[in-house]
Parts: structure tokens; sequence; C-alpha cells
């Protein structure tokens, strides 16, 4: 990789991982480059898949829970630099979550979660929204006995305490709720809900109890 | 080692992308999530479909072949196998399934199709399935009174492995009272054969009485348990009780038996907060109890929230302290604790429970435990669901996770200073 590539720039380092803006030399095509401990099946899983709304990954290798992630460069800017200066129409919003909404529909249909969905993680790449960083996502495998249990429920229980692999994919809603009250406010739910229907929304994504949120990413991009 | 098919540099065989001149090496699928239909265009859709396909099955049915079988009993003979519409792993025709529910809580429940060798008894998903062209299932009900819908019938063989596939039926009332629905399999064989396998569902909703100190005298612990043993005796089986607490201190703890109870706490604004000093026991075997907002003080003895039988609890917001063990599991119960605080205990949260017919929520989140001898005791757990962290605290405490019985946890999130 490194007779291959320069590196441009470090975008972000933590003690876990690094991520670095990179050109190959000969094409002077930019890359992403992501290293980072832990799990990196997620990554692996999108390698052979393309969606608008998610960052083309050209490879993914791990060894030993050490992982190598060469990633397509959005160019663009993200949602959390856009909001320090504006903040978004109701339609704007609606467009940009619609786009999310299926994003995440493709990373929910492999059951990962994405669990870090923030203005950051989103860069608009012309009437694209992009969602980006998986680092934090995970493969949602629950053991067979807790998924047992559930899909043996009798249905007089209150589901938000089943402990269902669902309640992980309505995390990203929750998170989702609170970026579409951001976008609109520049506050969050708690402090200031957005008005009229898109309020309801961000009501609805944001319950504490996970099932009283929208069933899924379809669900709300209908609402929405 | 291949070659590139851009460069021909020598790539590994799995590789992706050549790093050398950086193009993509694999063939990459699409993806084009579905776009949500509304959800009245998408009835209309679903109704004239399945008026023409009942037409034109009605006009097929009068040839003597390929042969049309329907079933509402649950089960049916057809090839050698029988086939059986259940509700769960129990291989029984199940023709009718009730619920109780709540209003305006998404259920889901499954609804697997075996089928049974008639040769030997045994389940032969596998074998079935070599002669079926294709399964599909639809819901409906007359009333609007509940929201309904299924999946695609699916084989999920890691959970069901008996199963030939296996539809979630997705149900939300929307208001209280009865009402029911149908479940369609049709299964269409590859000689053209067409199974139709009919499930009733009945849904009736679980009626809530609540109580707040405006409607009853709940200021001693002695008049809240004549409130609560006189609730649980006249409220219906499935029935919940929810009472809102003054922000007072009871001397005492409360004894729930027999019935699904919520307590609110409640805060004044000089501080005090719902309490509760002696020893809460929990016993009711039919649904999630809850408690919320609630404070739990001991006096360094005792438990301060003992839940047995096979119930499933939780506390959310609550604080749990001064307590010999602060809150525990025993018999088959499970329990659970979001944005709780247990400070101070000998022991914070304490599983000494086996074999949980059904755990509830396996995820601790947004708990804090400070200064307690042992935060999490895990002495015997009823189920391999891993137990989760996330957001939650564990601060100064003499051990954080004394975890004897090897329960599988997952740490990832949790924070411990």
């Amino acid at each position: 990789m490194e007779e291959e590539y320069e590196p441009v720039r470090l975008l972000k380092q933590t003690p876990r991982s690094s991520v670095r803006l990179v050109r190959h030399r000969s094409s002077g095509k930019r890359f992403i480059l992501r290293q980072f401990t832990g799990n990196g099946e997620v990554y692996q899983k999108l390698v052979g898949l393309s969606c608008p709304n998610l960052p083309l990954i050209m490879e993914a290798a791990e060894r030993d829970g050490d992982n190598l992630v060469v990633e397509e460069f959005i160019e663009g800017d993200n949602l959390g630099f856009l909001l320090e200066g504006a903040l978004f129409t109701p339609r704007e919003t609606r467009d940009i979550v619609r786009q999310l909404c299926q994003a995440l529909w493709v990373l929910h249909s492999m059951t990962a979660v994405h669990r870090d969905i923030k203005p950051e993680n989103v860069i608009l790449r012309g009437k694209d929204a992009v969602l980006i960083d998986f680092d934090a996502a995970r493969l949602h495998k629950p053991g067979a006995e807790t998924d047992t249990q559930v899909l043996g429920t009798t249905g007089f229980a209150a589901p938000e305490q089943y402990g269902l692999s669902q309640s992980d994919v309505r995390t990203d809603i929750y998170s989702l709720g609170v970026l579409i009250n951001v976008m609109l406010t520049g506050e969050h739910p708690s402090k200031k809900l957005a008005e009229g229907h898109m309020g309801r929304v961000v009501q609805r994504c944001t319950q504490v109890n996970p099932h009283k949120r929208y069933k899924d990413v379809l669900h709300l991009m209908e609402a929405v | 080692m291949n070659p590139c098919p851009h460069c021909g540099s020598a790539i590994h065989e799995e590789a992706s992308f050549c790093p050398y001149c950086a193009e993509p090496v694999n063939a990459r699928k699409e993806i084009h999530p579905p776009r949500h239909m509304p959800r009245r265009a998408l009835y209309s859709a679903l109704i004239v479909f399945a008026a023409a396909a009942a037409l034109a099955l009605l006009a097929f049915g009068l040839h003597n072949r390929p042969r049309t079988y329907e079933s509402d009993t649950g089960e049916l003979e057809y090839g050698g196998y029988r086939l059986l519409l259940t509700r769960g792993r129990d291989v029984e025709p199940v023709p009718l399934a009730s619920f109780h529910a709540m209003v305006d809580y998404a259920y889901r429940t499954p609804a697997p199709l075996y089928a049974i060798s008639l040769e030997d008894g045994t389940a032969a998903p596998e074998t079935f399935l070599d002669g079926v062209a294709s399964v599909t299932a639809a819901i409906s009900s007359p009333n609007s009174l509940v929201s309904i819908s299924c999946t695609e019938p699916e084989a999920l063989s890691e959970y069901y492995p008996e199963a030939v596939v296996l539809s979630l039926v997705d149900f939300i009332l929307k208001g209280p009272g009865d009402c029911a629905a149908q479940l369609l399999y049709t299964i269409t064989m590859k000689n053209g054969d067409v199974i139709r396998m009919r499930q009733a569902y009945t849904f009736e909703s679980i009626s809530i009485y609540t109580y707040t100190a405006q409607d009853a005298p709940i200021d001693t612990i002695e008049e809240l348990q004549a409130l609560v043993d006189r609730a649980c005796e006249e409220i219906g089986e499935y029935d919940q009780l929810h009472l809102y607490l003054p922000a007072i201190t009871y001397a005492g703890g409360l004894e729930i038996r027999d019935r699904l109870v919520r307590l609110y706490g409640s805060l004044a604004p000089d501080g005090q907060r719902t309490t509760f000093t002696g020893t809460t026991r929990i016993s009711s075997p039919q649904g999630v109890s809850e408690f919320q907002d609630i404070a739990f003080q001991g006096s360094g003895q005792d438990v301060g929230i003992l839940v047995s039988g096979t119930t499933r609890f939780q506390l959310v917001n609550c604080r749990v302290s001064g307590w010999e063990t602060g809150y525990q599991a025993v018999d088959s119960a499970w329990i659970d604790a979001d944005g709780t605080i247990f400070a101070d205990n000998r022991v914070g949260l304490c599983f000494d429970s086996a074999d949980t017919p059904m755990v509830s929520d396996n995820y601790y989140t947004g708990n804090t435990f400070q200064s307690n001898d042992t935060a999490v005791l895990l002495k015997r757990v009823g189920s391999d669901a891993s137990l989760g962290f996330p957001g939650s605290r564990f601060v100064g405490n003499g051990t954080d996770i004394d975890n004897r019985c090897g329960q599988k946890l997952e740490l990832e999130g949790a924070v411990f200073k």
C-alpha cells in the first residue's frame, strides 16, 4: 500500500482506529483508508454491494482483529459542517432522511446496525446523501436461545422488553429521529422539538420504548 | 495469486480490488431498496391481486389437474406429508391463535409451516421443499381495529430447523376491543397443485386500570398494599394495574402477585421522591411488570426488590441503594434495568435464577453501578442470552461483575472506572 498510495491527510485518529485520505500515486484516485481494531464483518459484507447512499467498500481485510479497509472517498460536505451554517428546510430534510433510510435498509437487511448515526457521518454528494463510518456497526446475531424465546412469544407481554434483535435496529431509528430534529431545529428533541408532522415523526422515532418507534426504516420512509 | 484483469499485476485470489491500479476486480451487486408503498395503495393492490388470483384459481380449479387443496384446521395431508400450520416449535396444528395485546404496541408472532413425513413421522422440510415452486403468505382482517401484516415466508433453519418456512405476523391493536384476522399460506407445487392453509387469529385488548392518589388513598404502605391486593383480585387475568404514586416514603415494601403491575414514582419540588424502605416482592406470571422513577432505600440488610416465579421485571430510572442485595431474580425470574442507579449495596444486581421460560430485555442500558461491594453478581442465569451493558457506568465498586456462572457478556459500550 505504501508503494502505490501516498497519504493526503489524517482525518481521524483514536487509540483503536485511524482514518486517512490517501491518493493512488499513478491514477490520482483518492480513497479512504481505515485501520481499526474490532469487528470488521460489516465492511466485509459491503465489499460485494453497491448502493448510492453508502460508500463503495473496495477491500476489507482482517487479521487477528486488526482491520484494513479501502473505501470510496465521498467528495462533499458532511451534515455536521453544513449545520454549523444553517438549518435544513422540511423538504430538504425529507429528501435526505429518505436516502439515509435507504442506506440503513441495506445495512439492516444484512442484519447490521450502524449505531453511530450523526451529522458528521452523513455526507452530501450533490443530491445524494451518503452514510459513512461503520466502525461502530456490528452484525446482530442474537443467541439462538434468545431468539427462540422472542419468536416463541405468545403475545400478551410488552414486546419492548423482549430484548429482541429489532430493538437494535431501532436504535438507528432513534438516532435518525434525533438527526431529523437537529436538521430542522439545531437542537436535540428533548430541548426543542421540530414543529408539525416532522415533529411527530421525531417523537415516534425517539420513543424510549423501542417498540413504540417505527418498526423499520421502510415505515419511517413512508411516514417521512 | 491471480492476474488483475485491468493491469495484469498478481493479486490475491480473493481480492476485491487491485491495489496496483486501484480498480475493483469483484462483481458488485447493486442494491435498490424498495420504496415503501403508501399503505392505502398497498391494500388496494393486495385486494385487486387477491381477487384476480382467486378468479384465476377458480377457473383453473375447474379442471381435474392440477388440484387445489384447502385447509382451515391447521393441518392437511398431501403427497406423503402431513402439513401443519403452527405457532411455535410445538409441531401441533394451530387453527386458531388468540392474543391478548396492549393497544398501540407492536407485536410479532411466528407462524411456521411444518411438513411431517407420513412414512416415518419425522419433519422433512428439505424433501418437501424439493417439490415446492413457491410459498406465499398473506394476512388480512375485516376490522380496522388491528393493523396487521406478515413477512414473506422463509426458511429460518437457524431457529426453526424443522420448519419448512416461517412467516412472522406483526400486529398492532389500534384501540380497545376484540377483532379477528386470517392468515393464508399458499403453497404452489412444481406439479401445479396449489395448497391453501388458513390460520385464524383473534385479538383482545388488554385493559389497563390506572390509579393515582386522587383515585384512592395510597399515602401509607398499608393503604397501597390494600389497593394492590384488591385490584389484583378484581381485574382480569391479562389486565394491567398502573399506579402513579406520590412523592412520599413508604415505610416498608410492597408485595405484588398474580397480576402485571406498573408503578410510576414521582419527584417533589423539594427533591423528595417516591421511596420504599422495605423489601418489595414481585411474582406475577403474566407479562412484564415495571417500576419507574422510584427509589428503594435500604438500611444495609435484606433485598430491595426480590423478583420470583417466572416473572419478567424491569426497573426504569430508579435508584436502589443501601441493601444487602439491591435487585435480585430468583426461581425462574428475569430482571432488567435501564437508567437506574445502584449505589452503596453489598450486591447491586443479582441473578440467581434458572430455566427462565422467557427473557425480557437482556441489555442493561444506561445504568450506574457505584460504590457497591459487588455491582453485578451472576450466580445463575436462566438463559443463554448474553447480558449487555451499553452506556452503563461502573464506578468505585469492589467488584464490577462477579460472573460466577460464566454467562456470556457484551461489555462494549460499558464504562469501568
